[in-house]
């Protein structure tokens, strides 16, 4: 009996990682279609987007607010509103700028980051790359979708197993060989190894970059390599080092330091000197999106890092 | 009292800004938002900087009938010497009467009788004190209908008696002349300004004919005139800006201690 349940108990591990595969095969095929090699123009935002998502850019907006005197960043990771503060023409940073004054005292800046994370600002952002084709319609991964509701049968599955192996146990129909601690163990692995399969397929399907969305980050990637920061504007001092390359790319190690509490593998120790503008430069003084002066102007057309699909890549 | 410059009020909101802003010379911390054992780590670095903090006590009440609680005076002593702090400052104000909290700052009824109690109060506190007390005149409400002194007279008298310091809030003497009717310029000519521990610096707001003391704006210039009004008489040791909730940009808070500087060189040297 014993013999039988451990050879269970591989084949269901051998599930989990068939399974996992055919997921992961279908969100490579998706996510891989040839590029359209149109000219993109994009703006800190869209490229911080693309770079890390929704966390990045709202991380981009708050180094940038930070830096330009319109939100003020304080030790314990708090973020509260300068009060006076210009409007902002870009609507991520008015969000920033509206939850900061609608709450006295402020947010954690991880809880901020929460609060903001489904705000229409972010959704048009997304909506906007996935016009571009730069990252990938939710409504592609339909059936990497199913597969990864497969994932999870093969998880109830695993752990209904795990308690069926006990409870032949303590019947007594199972247990006398030593084989059975090895069924034991391959079940307690599939159920693990799937879990973990689960949540890896679900997380990699939200805003997936498509192979175009690749190319115009690896343009943009050589077109403002880490470490260079034209201090003369905040877009080129601040946006766009941290929408490519995260907050250890602020120029400012406490900012960084404060913004990344809670933010796994949130490293300022590369981060350096401060950001001296006059406090004044966010919003559409420097980046209103689309703008071509500023700092959009090197991220516009093929000529700029967002030329990846036309030939920068 | 040792020169301490120009400086501002710490807060928690604004403590990267402080440590980050030129031209401060010194600090206070309101004494009742520290524990002394654990210090916030921004005082920390600022006094590691060599900036003096100075612990401001907002709830001590030496002007209540009773003495001051032993608890708030070890508080603010402790407070002292965690930063190492050259003086302690508090209201001269009423703040509690028979288990009740007034939740302000109220102005002392000013009698003979009062400033006896007061004056025991002072010396109770100066005794548990490890540093200099020095005290601050009120933004006051209302004044008590039997009052014998005005306030500078009776912090002269509580100053010859006691030998604390003063505090002197440019401030609440403007909330005291728009609201009371009471000169401010006249109240500088009567203190004993050769006691001047150092000088208060905040902005409020008008509004039908009131005078609000929210330290949320940019001082109006009768209350920087006052400031160059006092200096005319004796040069400060220090002057602190105050300013709490609706923090405004750096560039703000940095011009307002340039303002300051500024209202002080005009008074040239004293007479």
């Amino acid at each position: 009996m014993d013999f039988v349940l451990i050879i269970a108990s591989i084949a269901i591990v051998a599930l989990v990682g068939v399974v996992e595969q055919r997921a992961e095969r279908e969100r490579v095929r998706v996510s891989g279609a040839k590029p359209a090699r149109a000219g993109h123009q994009l703006g800190p935002y869209e490229l911080a987007y693309l770079s890390g998502g929704p966390r990045r850019a709202l991380n981009t907006a708050l180094a940038v607010l930070a830096s330009a005197g319109a939100i003020r960043v304080s030790r314990g990771s708090r973020v509260t509103a300068v009060h006076g503060a210009s409007p902002s023409p870009v609507p991520l940073e008015q969000a920033v700028l509206d939850a900061t004054a609608a709450r006295p005292g402020g947010y954690q800046a991880s809880e901020l980051r929460r609060e903001l994370e489904s705000h229409p600002a972010l959704a048009e952002l997304a909506a906007e790359l996935e016009r571009k084709g730069l990252i990938v319609p939710q409504s592609a991964f339909e059936k990497a979708r199913r597969l990864c509701d497969r994932l999870r049968f093969v998880v109830a599955g695993a752990a209904g197993y795990l308690v069926l192996l006990i409870v032949l146990a303590v019947m007594g129909v199972a247990g006398e060989e030593t084989v059975y601690v090895g069924a034991v163990f391959f079940a307690l692995f599939a159920l693990v190894t799937s879990l973990i399969a689960l949540y890896r397929q679900r997380r990699r399907l939200r805003n997936v970059v498509t192979r175009e969305g690749r190319e115009v980050l690896r343009s943009a990637h050589a077109y403002h390599p880490r470490g260079v920061r034209d201090p003369r504007s905040l877009s080129a001092a601040v946006a766009i080092p941290v929408a490519l390359y995260g907050l250890t790319e602020s120029g400012d190690r406490l900012l960084c330091d404060e913004l990344s509490v809670g933010v796994p593998g949130g490293d300022c120790a590369g981060a350096c000197g401060s950001f001296s503008g006059s406090g004044t430069t966010f919003g559409s003084d420097s980046f209103g999106g689309m703008d071509p002066g500023g700092g959009s102007s090197s991220c516009g057309g093929g000529s700029g890092c967002g030329g990846g699909g036309g030939g920068g890549g | 009292m040792a020169g301490l410059g120009v400086g501002i009020g710490w807060r928690s909101e604004l403590d990267l800004t402080i440590e980050r802003m030129d031209g401060v010379d010194f600090l206070e911390v309101v004494a009742e938002n520290i524990r002394p054992a654990q210090l916030p780590e921004s005082l920390r670095v600022l006094r590691g900087r060599g900036l003096p903090v100075i612990p401001h006590g907002v709830s001590l009440g030496v002007g209540d009938a009773q003495p001051p609680s032993p608890a708030r005076l070890a508080h603010l002593a402790a407070c002292a010497q965690a930063l190492d702090a050259p003086l302690v400052s508090e209201h001269l104000a009423f703040v509690r009467g028979g288990g009740v909290e007034a939740g302000h700052l109220l102005p002392v009824p000013r009698t003979r009788e009062s400033l006896r109690v007061v004056t025991e109060n002072v010396r109770r506190a100066q005794d548990a004190l490890p540093v200099p007390l020095a005290l601050e005149n009120v933004a006051a409400i209302f004044g008590w209908p039997d009052d014998e002194l005005t306030e500078a007279e009776f912090l002269a008298e509580l100053v010859a008696a006691t030998g604390v310091g003063l505090l002197i809030d440019v401030a609440n003497l403007y909330n005291n002349q728009v609201n009371l009717g009471l000169s401010a310029v006249a109240a500088l000519d009567a203190l004993p300004l050769e006691h001047l521990a150092y000088v208060h610096v905040a902005g409020g707001y008008e509004r039908d004919g009131i005078w609000h003391d929210t330290h949320t704006q940019v001082a109006p210039q009768p209350v920087l005139d006052l400031l160059t009004e006092l200096c005319a008489r004796a040069t400060p040791p220090g002057v602190l800006l105050e300013w709490d909730e609706d923090y405004p940009s750096d560039d703000v808070l940095v011009t307002e201690l340039s303002r300051i500087r500024a209202a002080m060189s005009l008074a040239g040297e004293p007479r």
